[in-house]
């Protein structure tokens, strides 16, 4: 290379590189004290209108030290046809331009769920503010008031409560459902559509079960609002699954029948059950910390005019405490409770199984173990799988093996006469 | 030709015939494919690629006939006027191809980056690293392109791992889609979509020699195929087909969707940057091969001053159409019509002829001297 060819290609680098500081940041760039955040989005139905809830955020003023007293965010609802209407008004209301792409979750009242999802997540899945994985709340009753009254304690901003409930909810009581879980049953055979049931619960200790629960259980299924609660903590339950039918809300599965659907899904890693004391059933109670370690295998058969499901659940349990003081680590013993448990996972998951089809929702996905049996897709899409799911038979086997003792190797009797 | 290209290896071949048939994946092509082959998409990439294999042997008995690039093969066994046909038919698509793509990359840029920058500057941006580097040369591109290639599978491969937890594998039944039969037609069909692989044919004389044609082309189409076949599959896991034959840009939708934890989420910014150098490098290939078509055709003793005219109408007509569906629309059809002409019926044809050229020269050389 020449003298001249070097100095003309050390010219056209300088000159290449001035241009990039002048183009710094992205384009459109506004900083984060110039944006409104919204973090939970409500919709309610008011009349032939939608009203729209939003929670915006406040970030810490800057200098502050001491934590606010006030809620770090603000309330803002409008009631109009559209749901880019609301967004306009909501500009005018607040000095900052409205950022939706930090919206965390979505609450929608279930009068609205009932009239179907389709027109609402219409504009969810297509504009690019909203993430597939926000998370999705059906509420009882105003979504409004759901949000007004929701007031985390461990969590000062919002948006942390809702990603730090659904990032722990393993327990099989609730599910983590985000708008992608959401969107694609809807629009793919071979499983129906559900969503986090959650509510107010009063606090004054009144206890509201919902019945039904097997003769093997000792605690009581529940509903939002049904939990004897007091106390500080926020007054929202997330308890049950919403389940649809198509795009409606068809109707609610209570705690019980969740985690039987959660343990068909493979979405059921450990809960704690009270199992009525098989040789003492009057008053004692066992405590086990049940656990899924390998997935159910469901197989589907549609050999015959109504397909058949055969479920086989393998779960484990540690005990945790077995207020008769009987020996269940022996053998003997052991089966017993084994069989115990057993008998009540089986009846829990055969009553969600009988519940979802009444309701004509197949909230487990065992449809999509039919899928299979389809030799092409027109096949498959002549053949209506929620339809054969509501026929279906069930064969449901669930085995439970006690793995661990807790810190304790044997159960001694209860003392009656003073120690040994 | 001054400009022709200088001593390419194995490693530029790979990053000419990777870029230029994968970058599809972060386009739309894939999610259109699924209104064909639904739950049996994935198979699509793997047949498409059994086509391009094809294709590459037909090409490669070509040029060991002819011994020279696919050029002068072409002249020497069709002539000079269906060369230049034949030649003026590749340029067409290589340009049309820069068109479209741009069009798309900038499009997807303001759609999922910046959605507030004016579409001309996107367009622009595009068009000037394009220039750049056309001008940098075909070499320095691809070696740049042999740098991504490992960034663009990594980056696949780990979005693929992270949405482990998302997948539904019995979304992907029924097995075999609309029937086998469909989805083998599809594929066969869909061949259009590796037009890139005709490139290093093109340019075998700046290349070693064949083998490192044969190669490269082996190679990078496999990987290519790995790459597309893995997303494919994972797309329709993840998405149902239901709900991923909606989505515009499939690799991003993917991206977004990941969410491990809420430290872990929103990544999708880091794989904005690598299908953008994809797309850039896409364009600047497909710019230069029909540029040194061009070039050969009419015979110039240079390209570079080619560069920035071609480069400013691409650019011109890329900002033609008035909405993407129709461009989106434009380019399936192509891939799936068209461009087999280049991928299929040519190199089919000069296959055909040169297996008469090499009949005649056999008998010609059995057939005693009359001197």
């Amino acid at each position: 290379m020449t003298l001249k060819q070097y100095t003309i290609r050390l010219a056209l680098l300088i000159l290449g590189t001035i241009p990039l500081l002048f183009i710094t940041g992205c384009y459109g760039a506004r900083e984060t004290d110039e944006m409104g955040f919204v973090t939970v989005l409500g919709i309610d139905k008011a009349g032939d209108k939608d009203k729209i809830t939003y929670q915006i955020a406040i970030s810490p003023k800057k200098g502050s030290t001491t934590p606010s007293e006030e809620d770090p965010w603000i309330i803002s609802s409008f009631t109009t046809p559209s749901l880019a209407e609301t967004r306009m008004l909501l500009n005018t209301t607040i000095p900052r331009p409205p950022n939706l792409s930090h919206i965390t979750t979505l609450i929608i009242s279930e009068e609205k769920a009932r009239d179907g999802l389709n027109p609402i997540l219409a504009n969810f899945m297509r504009n690019r503010n909203y993430r597939e994985n926000i998370f999705f709340i059906v509420v009882e009753g105003s979504a409004e008031d759901y949000i007004k009254q929701n007031k985390p304690v461990l969590e000062e901003q919002i948006h942390k409560f809702y990603e730090t409930t659904f990032s722990s909810s393993n327990m099989g009581y609730f599910l983590k459902v985000q708008l992608h879980d959401l969107y694609i049953r809807l629009k793919t055979a071979g499983g129906s559509a559900y969503a986090v049931y959650s509510g107010i619960n009063p606090k004054n200790g009144e206890n509201k079960p919902q019945g039904g629960e097997t003769p093997e259980q000792k605690g009581e299924p529940y509903l939002p609002g049904g939990i004897p609660r007091k106390g500080t903590a926020t007054a929202v339950d997330f308890v049950g699954l919403a389940v649809f039918h198509g795009d409606k809300l068809i109707g609610v599965l209570d705690s019980d029948e969740t985690r039987a659907a959660a343990i068909l899904q493979n979405k059921f890693y450990n809960g704690y059950i009270g199992v009525v004391d098989p040789l003492a059933p009057e008053k004692d109670v066992i405590n086990i910390n049940i656990f899924m370690t390998e997935k159910p295998t469901i197989t589907a058969d549609l050999s015959g005019d109504k397909p058949t499901f055969h479920i086989d659940v393998k779960l484990e349990g540690e005990l945790l405490g077995v207020t008769s003081y009987i020996n269940y680590e022996a053998p003997k013993y052991r089966e017993l409770l084994e069989n115990q448990t057993a008998n009540l996972m089986k009846g829990q998951i055969m009553k969600m199984l009988k519940h979802t089809q009444t309701l004509g929702t197949d909230p487990a996905g065992l449809g999509l173990y039919l899928r299979p049996k389809f030799s092409n897709t027109a096949k498959l899409q002549d053949a209506n799988l929620t339809a054969l799911y509501e026929a279906a038979q069930f064969e449901v086997n669930v085995s439970v093996k006690i793995r661990r003792t807790g810190l304790l190797r044997q159960s001694s009797p209860k003392s009656q006469g003073g120690t040994l | 030709m001054k400009a022709q290209p200088g001593n390419m290896g194995i490693a530029e071949g790979m990053s000419l015939v990777f870029i230029t048939t994968s970058s599809t994946i972060f386009l739309a092509a894939w999610s259109l494919a699924i209104d064909r082959t639904t739950t049996a998409s994935w198979m699509m990439p793997l047949i498409n690629t059994c086509t391009g294999l094809l294709t590459l042997c037909l090409l490669l008995y070509v040029l060991s006939v002819t011994s020279t690039d696919l050029y002068d093969a072409c002249q020497l066994l069709v002539g000079t006027t269906a060369t230049r046909l034949i030649v003026l038919y590749y340029i067409g698509i290589y340009f049309l191809d820069a068109t479209l793509l741009l069009r798309q990359f900038a499009e997807n840029t303001l759609l999922t980056a910046l959605p507030e920058l004016p579409f001309e500057i996107a367009i622009g941006w595009y068009t000037i690293i394009a220039v750049i580097l056309s001008y940098i040369g075909i070499e320095a591109t691809l070696r740049a392109g042999y740098i991504i290639m490992p960034l663009i599978i990594l980056a696949s491969f780990t979005v693929l791992t992270m949405l482990l937890p998302q997948y539904e594998i019995l979304y992907l039944a029924p097995w075999r889609g609309p029937g086998l039969d469909k989805v083998l037609a599809s594929g066969v069909m869909s061949s259009g979509i590796n037009i890139g692989i005709l490139i290093p044919a093109f340019l075998a004389s700046s290349f070693q020699n064949t083998k490192t044609v044969k190669y490269s082309v082996l190679y990078a189409l496999g990987l290519s195929c790995l790459v597309k076949t893995a997303t494919l599959a994972a797309f329709i896991a993840a998405f149902g087909t239901g709900s991923a034959r909606e989505k515009v840009l499939p690799f991003y939708e993917l991206s977004r969707l990941v969410y491990i934890n809420r430290y872990i989420q929103r990544i999708e910014s880091l794989v904005i940057i690598v299908w953008a150098v994809a797309g850039i490098l896409n364009i600047t290939v497909l710019v230069y091969a029909g540029i040194y078509l061009l070039a050969r055709l009419f015979n110039l003793p240079t390209l570079k001053p080619l560069i920035l005219p071609v480069l400013l109408l691409i650019s011109a007509l890329a900002m033609i159409p008035e909405e993407i569906t129709s461009v989106i629309t434009l380019h399936t059809k192509l891939h799936f019509g068209l461009y087999n002409i280049g991928t299929m019926l040519i190199p089919f044809a000069l296959f055909v002829m040169a297996l008469i050229h090499a009949f005649k020269q056999k008998n010609s050389k059995k057939q005693p001297s009359c001197q």
